[in-house]
Formats: structure tokens, C-alpha cells, sequence
């Protein structure tokens, strides 16, 4: 195993920042993530996070399609540093999809919203997947537009070659699916990241509950990316720690990234990544960093971290 | 196995949906769904559940419990369908519980008179945070309680106009945000009386609702509401409760114990908060999924707020508003 921090290859491990911080989230208390200064939640501020942890041991970025994370990939690109840096992109960012909810009324408010914004965006694959769908009740083509359509924004910000390595369907759209037996919206998950030629990927807080329904549905996790909490204490580890590390345990060909590894700011660094360490089938870790000297020194330290490991 | 069936294809019939799906021991056979478009599409999003347009249409499908999340307007209307129509023996109500006291009184003499549980979703008595207050107060840890400052603040309105229809078909922001403050402090102290709007600084949002109240006990209280506060990304409840000997300040997120010699602090994380078998939004919804099935299979009562419970809520949200 090496670790190197550009570009990211099969056999690197994966050291992403992780995007919560810059979008004002903080798993800890509301209080924190009020007090963050404007210089991490603002464009220019992340940018800098992100362009320091980049420079110090970071091989990629673990984004929601946002505005902001949108912005931050344009300054990436105009400092040349677009190509040596693994994208991972969560869609729908489902923080402003609900929000939009409440604010139009609704789900057929929300649908006409982003309908607009589809249309609007005059991208031809997207619209006649979303008309098409819309006539034959096809949800799947529906979905598959859709995706189209945020691949779309990616390449206005980041440049039409920009590569992703993998769409990643956000948790709380994913684990819905995953309770409502939803495995059409899977299916077009996957066949929408074989289009675009990227690894399919899935956002969950209940990874053993989606290696299980896979299973069932007999849609394979091979080559697929999974982006799961891992940490010490278990933290929303469901349903339970053990469970989960079992699950990575059955996911040998699965590049499983592990993210809240501080337990949403509980635990300290050290013991945050001497346990990520401990677990060699991760292909990676995503940690957000809201201050220069972690953007310096985090990465380093998983970097060390993993290669004592793999000793 | 526990037949379910959702009343409403909004995100929260959507919420407890999903989370009645991944349960053991339940599952979602049926939803009824007005919107004749969502209905469409959600007839080939969800293949293996039952669509219908109208309450009554449910009957006969072997529903043993519905879920009704549609705005709070119409729970009225609808839980009285589920009991006349024996669509089902058991009811979950979306908080609030209704649009005003007086409907919501009819829906509790409906629910005794039927039987089942009854149960309202005030998930946040399921929250690790708002359960260790509740052990603290249960132990006499503050001494005696004299008063407490409620608040639930949100952002979901705020680039909203004035009088915002959406705002307003949600029961504005005191009965949607704030029914989960209120029922959190009539949890901690018992029944609560409305003796005064609240003091209104200056410059504060539009919509802010105010109010005074008094425990049996004589604890007296504050609430302040808002769904216009910008530099409040999620909703966000707490409650500071003073006593003799300490006080607590309690969020969602945390809980300090102050009084002694350094405060204490816990957070979900200490709490043990995420342990649950699944997780979708915040644990609490699916604790309280738990609760309302082991009520359902074993007769017991819920754990969480009964019908009664959501009454003595919004009895409490006319008295603010009928104060202000």
C-alpha cells in the first residue's frame, strides 16, 4: 500500500476533505457551527481550507453539489489543481432540497422548482430525460436526468474535463430508498454512473442494512464507493459498531471511505485515526477541517497513520 | 407484523415511512396520497405499496396502524376517517396534533371512544439530550425548579414575505416548530396555564410568538418562536431551567448542568444517542417509531405524547396566540 497526496491511484489511500465544516454543519452542536468565522463558511475562506490540506497530504475533495463547493472547484481549476485531485460529489444535497420543500409547499412545489431549474439550464439529455420520464412514469429516466443535470454544474464550475471519480447518492435520499425498498432508484443510480463513467456510489449511515439489501436485489457492490461513518465510539454507526466494521469486513472489492471519524468533533485526532488506521479494508477517510493548522497537519497524520499500519 | 399505512407524501410520511420499512416486525403496505400528480409518480417510486386518493379507501386492506403526515389542517378530518371507516386500530398524528384545541378535544374523545394507541410525533422526547434533562429534574438535581426560557428558532422562513401562505398552512411557526418546545415543557413540569404574551424586544422577525406560563407547581416559563432567524441553519429547540441549587441549559445537540463546581456537559455522543437500529434524519424519529410499534403489538401504552398530551399543547398555542 502507498500513500501519496496526488493523484489519487488504486492503490493510494484515499485522504479526502470532507465539506461539512464549509457548509455550516456541525454534528457537535449548532452553537459550534454558528461560531465557525465567515473565513470557513465564506468561498474564499474554504477555498484557502481546501487548497491547504490539499498541499499538506490530501488527495481529493468529498463534496455535496452546492453552490459553494461549486465555487470552490472553480478556484481549484484556475490554480491548476483540478487534475491531480480525487472528486467525489453528493447528490442531491438534500439540505437544500428539504429546506425547498418547506419553503414551495411541499414535494410538487419542490418537483416544479427543480423542474425549472432543469429546463433553465438548457442541458438537452437532462430535459428530454425529464420530460420523457415525466410521460411514462419513469422515475428512473427522471433520476438519471437529474444527475445529468448536477454532472452538468460540475463541469460549468470545475471545466468540461474536470473528472469525478464517483457520484455518490446522498444519505438521506439513499437510506429513504433503502427503508422503502426503493431499488429502481439504485438501479438508475448505477446505470446513471456507467453513463457518465464514474463508479457508482452510495452516502449511508446503515451500511450493513445496504449490503444486505444489495444482496437480495442482487445488485453488485463491485468497483462501487461507499462513504459510511467509522469511528471509536461508534457514533452513528448503525446499527451498531460491530455490525458495520462486519460489513466492511464483506466488502473486499468496495472502496469504503470512512467519514465522521471524529465523531462529529467528540473525539480527539489521535484516537480518531489510530482506530481508522486499524482497519485495512477502508480505502479512505473524508475529514472536513475548518482551521488552517488542521488543514497542515491532519492529512499528514492519517498519512502516517496508514503507512505504520500497513507495516 | 405490523401493516402500516401513510396518510401524506410529504417528507415526514416519507420519514416514518421509510423508517417503519427498515424496522423489523413492520412494514409499509398502503399510502394515501391526494396530490393526484405525486400520486401518479409515487405509484412506480413505491411498487410494492398500495396508492389511494382518500382515507376511506384504506379500508379493508388489513392496516393495522396509519401514519397521518399531512398539515396539521387537515388531521382533523382525516383521523376521524381512519376511526369511522375501521381503516385501522392504531393512529400516529404528525405533530401538531391539530389546528386548534377544540379539534383537537374531538380527536381525543374519537380515540377513546375507538381505543389503540393514539400517539402524537413529538420525537423529542426520544432525544438523549431532552431524556437526560428529564432523568436530572426526575432526580430533584436542580433543587426546586423556579422557571424556565424556551425557544425554537429556525430559518425556514426567512427570505419569506410577511404573510407567507406556505408559513401559514404549516399552522405558522408556533404551531409547527414550537408545538415541539411546548410539548417538551408541559413533559418536564406537567400542565402548563398561558398567563401573558411575552415582553417584544425591538427588531425582532415578524413572526416571532411570545409567551408566558405557568406550571401547576407555580414554575413559570417563557416561550419565544420564530421560523425567520437566519443564523439558524437547522431548527433548532432549548430550554434554559433554573433551579435552587443549579440550572440547566438544554438543546437538541447538548445539555450543560450548571451549579456546580465546573458545569457538566454532555453531548449526543455521551448520550449513547445514535444507537439505533436505523438511521434516517435524527435517531429520536426512529426511537419513536420503536416505541409506537411495541405499543401497537403489545397493547401498552406509547411512551412518547398521547392524543391527550397534543391536546394540552394546543391548548396552550391558542392561549399564546389568542394573548398576543
Amino acid at each position: 500500500m502507498t500513500v501519496t497526496s496526488s493523484p489519487p491511484h488504486a492503490d493510494d489511500k484515499l485522504l479526502l476533505v470532507g465539506d461539512n465544516p464549509f457548509l455550516g454543519v456541525s454534528h457537535l452542536s449548532q452553537d459550534r457551527a454558528r461560531e465557525r468565522a465567515p473565513d470557513v463558511t465564506g468561498a474564499a475562506g474554504a477555498g484557502e481550507l481546501l487548497a491547504t490540506a490539499l498541499d499538506h497530504g490530501a488527495n481529493g475533495f468529498l463534496f455535496s453539489v452546492s453552490e459553494l463547493s461549486l465555487t470552490m472547484l472553480s478556484t481549484l481549476r484556475r490554480r491548476g489543481r483540478l487534475g491531480s485531485t480525487g472528486l467525489y460529489a453528493i447528490a442531491p444535497w438534500s439540505f437544500e432540497y428539504v429546506r425547498a420543500a418547506v419553503r414551495l409547499g411541499g414535494m410538487p412545489g419542490l418537483a416544479r422548482e427543480l423542474g425549472e431549474r432543469v429546463f433553465r439550464s438548457r442541458n438537452a439529455y437532462a430535459v428530454a430525460q425529464g420530460i420523457n420520464g415525466a410521460v411514462r412514469n419513469d422515475l428512473g429516466a427522471v433520476y438519471k436526468g437529474y444527475l445529468n443535470y448536477e454532472a452538468a454544474r460540475i463541469r460549468t464550475a470545475g471545466g468540461p474535463d474536470v473528472q469525478i471519480a464517483s457520484y455518490l447518492l446522498h444519505e438521506v435520499v439513499g437510506d429513504m430508498a433503502l427503508g422503502l425498498d426503493m431499488e429502481w432508484l439504485f438501479r438508475a443510480h448505477v446505470e446513471a454512473n456507467r453513463r457518465a463513467g464514474t463508479a457508482p456510489g452510495y452516502n449511508t449511515r446503515n451500511l450493513p442494512l445496504l449490503v444486505e439489501k444489495f444482496r437480495r436485489w442482487d445488485i453488485s457492490l463491485a468497483g462501487a464507493v461507499i462513504a459510511a461513518p467509522f469511528n471509536a465510539e461508534g457514533f452513528q454507526m448503525c446499527p451498531s459498531r460491530a455490525a458495520c466494521e462486519a460489513a466492511l469486513e464483506e466488502l473486499p472489492d468496495t472502496d469504503v471511505i470512512a467519514f465522521s471519524i471524529l465523531a462529529a468533533g467528540h473525539l480527539g485526532y489521535t484516537e480518531a485515526i489510530d482506530y481508522v488506521a486499524t482497519l485495512p479494508r477502508l480505502r479512505g477517510v473524508a475529514v472536513g477541517v475548518s482551521k488552517p493548522e488542521h488543514a497542515r497537519s491532519t492529512f499528514k497524520d492519517l498519512e502516517r497513520a496508514f503507512r505504520r499500519e500497513a507495516v | 407484523m405490523v401493516n402500516v399505512a401513510l396518510v401524506g407524501l410529504g417528507k415526514m410520511g416519507i420519514l416514518h415511512g421509510a423508517i417503519m420499512g427498515a424496522l423489523p416486525g413492520a412494514r409499509v403496505v398502503a399510502a394515501c396520497e391526494r396530490n393526484r400528480v405525486v400520486r401518479h409518480f409515487a405509484k412506480s417510486a413505491l411498487p410494492n405499496v398500495k396508492l389511494v386518493g382518500e382515507v376511506p379507501e384504506l379500508a379493508g386492506l388489513a392496516i393495522d396502524a396509519v401514519y397521518v403526515a399531512t398539515l396539521p389542517g387537515s388531521h382533523h378530518p382525516v383521523v376521524r376517517d381512519v376511526y369511522e371507516h375501521g381503516v385501522a386500530e392504531h393512529v400516529f398524528v404528525e405533530k401538531s396534533l391539530a389546528a386548534s384545541h377544540a379539534q383537537a378535544l374531538e380527536m381525543c374523545r374519537l380515540a377513546d371512544s375507538h381505543g389503540g394507541v393514539a400517539a402524537v410525533g413529538f420525537q423529542k422526547r426520544f432525544g438523549g439530550t431532552f431524556a437526560k434533562a428529564k432523568e436530572i429534574l426526575e432526580a430533584s438535581g436542580l433543587g426546586s425548579v423556579t422557571g424556565f426560557e424556551a425557544y425554537s428558532y429556525s430559518s425556514d422562513f426567512a427570505d419569506a414575505g410577511h404573510q407567507d401562505a406556505t408559513a401559514a398552512s404549516r399552522g405558522g411557526g408556533l404551531r409547527d416548530q414550537g408545538s415541539h418546545v411546548i410539548d417538551l415543557a408541559m413533559w418536564f413540569f406537567g400542565d402548563l396555564e398561558v398567563i401573558s404574551p411575552g415582553a417584544s424586544p425591538a427588531g425582532v422577525p415578524p413572526d416571532l410568538s411570545l409567551g408566558r406560563v405557568r406550571a401547576e407547581d407555580g414554575v413559570v416559563g417563557t416561550f419565544s418562536v420564530s421560523a425567520r432567524m437566519p443564523q439558524y441553519r437547522l431548527p433548532e429547540i432549548g430550554m434554559r431551567i433554573t433551579g435552587s441549587k443549579a440550572s440547566i441549559d438544554v438543546t437538541d445537540d447538548r445539555i450543560v448542568l450548571n451549579g456546580h463546581v465546573s458545569p457538566r456537559r454532555w453531548h449526543r455522543q455521551d448520550l449513547d444517542d445514535s444507537s439505533v437500529p436505523f438511521l434516517l434524519g435524527d435517531p429520536e424519529y426512529t426511537r419513536e417509531g420503536v416505541a409506537f410499534l411495541e405499543a401497537v403489538r403489545n397493547g401498552r401504552a406509547f411512551a412518547g405524547a398521547d392524543f391527550h398530551a397534543g391536546a394540552r399543547v394546543e391548548r396552550v398555542i391558542d392561549g399564546i396566540l389568542a394573548a398576543a
